[in-house]
C-alpha cells in the first residue's frame, strides 16, 4: 500500500500525535486518525493502524506505573473482561459501518470527551463510601505511596457492578474508533468507582493496551493493518509519548487541560463536518 | 526508596517495558535496513496471515531462510501484539501462585478471549 505522505512526514505527525496524546492522557489516536484521513488514508485503515500504535504507547507508560505499584491489577483484570468484549464488538461494527458514519461517530466521541474533561474538572471528590457486597467480594481495595506528599493513600473502590458494564461501552468506543478511550475509562473510574485520580489514570493505561489488542485482532483478521503505514506511526507515537510524559510533569494541570480542550473541540467539529459533507 | 524486589508488579512492568522497547527497535531496525539497501525510507508490503500465529510462523520462516527488512519489521509487530498477551499470562500465573481462584477465573477469561481472537481465529 502506498504511504499517504513521505515517511519522515508521517514520523513527525506521529511524534506530535503521541506528544498530544500523552499530555492529554487520551493516546495518540485522537490526533492521528483525523490527520491521516486528511492526508487521504481510508478511515478504516487509519483506525486499524492507530489501534496498533495504542498498544505501544499504553504498554510503555503502563510499565512504569505498574512497577511503581500505583496501578491496581485486580481492578484492571476485572474491568478488562468487559473492555475486551466491547472492543471486539466495536471493531466488528467498524468493519461493517460506512465511512461517513465513522467520521461522525469519531467527532461525536471527541466532543463527548471534551464535555467529560469539563465535568471531570468540576468534580470534587466526596467522602469515602463503603463498597457494596459485590465490590467488597471483588477485593478492589488498595493503597499506594504518594511521592509528592510522602504518604500512603489507602482507598476502596465502589459500584463495580456499574463500572463493569460501563467499561463495556468504553471498550466498544475504543474498538470502534481505534483510540484508547482513556477519558471515558478514567471518568468511569473516578465518578462511578471512586478510585483516586492516580490509580484511575494508571489503571486505565493498563486496560487500554489489552483493549487495543482485542480491537487490533479484528482488523488484523480483515487485513486492515498496513505494516508500511504502521511502522512510522508506531515509532513516532512511542517517541512523542515519551517526550509528552516528560513534559507533562513540568507543566500545570490547568494549561494541559486548556490546551487539550481546544484540540478536542476543534478536531471533533472538523470530523463531524467532514462526515456530514461526505 | 521504592521496593524494587521481584514482585508481580515488577515482573509485569518489565514484561511491558521489554516488549515495547524490543518491538519499537525491531520496527525501526527493519525500516533502517530497508533504507540502507534500497535508499528509500518506508516499506510497502502486506502481512502474511490473519492472526498472530500465522503471521509469526510465516515471519520466522522468512527470517531464517530469506531475511528481509520486511521480515524484521513484521517481527516487531509480532512482539508488540504479543506484549499485552504476555502481560495477561504473567498476571494469570501470579493469581494462580497466590491461590486467588476468583482472579484466576477473571484473568483466565481475558486470556482465553485474547488467545482465541488474536492467536487462533
Amino acid at each position: 500500500m502506498t504511504l499517504p505522505a513521505p515517511f519522515p512526514v508521517l514520523v513527525v505527525i506521529s511524534v506530535l500525535a503521541g506528544f498530544v496524546g500523552a499530555m492529554s492522557g487520551m493516546g495518540g489516536g485522537v490526533v492521528l486518525i483525523p490527520v491521516l484521513t486528511l492526508l487521504g488514508t481510508n478511515i478504516k485503515t487509519a483506525i486499524a493502524v492507530s489501534m496498533v500504535s495504542v498498544i505501544a504507547t499504553s504498554s510503555a507508560s503502563a510499565s512504569a506505573y505498574v512497577r511503581d505499584r500505583i496501578t491496581n491489577l485486580k481492578v484492571g483484570m476485572f474491568l478488562e473482561m468487559f473492555t475486551i468484549v466491547g472492543a471486539l464488538v466495536g471493531a466488528t461494527i467498524t468493519l461493517a459501518a460506512g465511512q461517513r458514519l465513522l467520521f461522525i461517530a469519531f467527532g461525536v466521541v471527541l466532543l463527548a470527551s471534551w464535555v467529560a474533561l469539563l465535568v471531570q474538572h468540576r468534580y470534587q471528590p466526596t467522602a469515602a463510601e463503603d463498597p457494596d457486597r459485590f465490590t467488597a467480594w471483588l477485593e478492589l481495595d488498595g493503597s499506594y505511596v504518594d511521592e509528592a506528599g510522602g504518604t500512603t493513600i489507602a482507598y476502596r473502590a465502589v459500584r463495580a457492578w456499574a463500572g463493569g458494564p460501563l467499561m463495556f461501552g468504553a471498550g466498544l468506543v475504543a474498538g470502534l474508533l481505534g483510540i484508547g478511550a482513556g477519558a471515558l475509562k478514567v471518568l468511569i473510574h473516578d465518578l462511578v468507582m471512586r478510585l483516586p485520580a492516580k490509580v484511575s489514570t494508571t489503571t486505565s493505561n493498563l486496560i487500554i493496551g489489552v483493549t487495543a489488542l482485542a480491537g487490533s485482532s479484528v482488523f488484523l483478521h480483515d487485513g486492515l493493518v498496513d505494516p508500511g503505514l504502521a511502522a512510522p506511526v508506531v515509532v513516532g507515537v512511542v517517541i512523542g509519548a515519551s517526550i509528552g510524559t516528560r513534559v507533562l510533569v513540568r507543566v500545570t494541570n490547568k494549561s494541559v487541560r486548556r490546551f487539550f480542550q481546544v484540540v478536542l473541540f476543534s478536531l471533533g467539529v472538523e470530523m463531524i463536518v467532514r462526515g456530514v459533507a461526505g | 526508596m521504592r521496593d524494587r524486589r521481584l514482585n508481580p508488579e515488577t515482573v509485569i512492568g518489565y514484561v511491558l517495558l521489554t516488549g515495547t522497547v524490543a518491538a519499537t527497535v525491531l520496527v525501526a531496525g527493519g525500516v533502517a535496513w530497508g533504507w540502507a539497501t534500497t535508499g528509500r525510507l518506508g516499506l510497502e508490503y502486506r502481512l502474511q496471515g490473519q492472526n498472530l500465529l500465522q503471521i509469526a510462523r510465516q515471519d520466522l520462516a522468512d527470517l531464517i531462510h530469506t531475511p528481509t527488512p520486511q521480515s524484521l519489521t513484521t517481527l516487531g509487530f509480532v512482539v508488540l501484539l504479543a506484549t499485552p498477551l504476555t502481560r495477561v499470562a504473567a498476571s494469570l500465573v501470579y493469581f494462580a501462585a497466590v491461590g486467588n481462584r476468583k482472579y484466576v477465573g477473571f484473568t483466565g477469561f481475558v486470556f482465553t478471549v485474547l488467545l482465541y481472537s488474536v492467536v487462533i481465529r
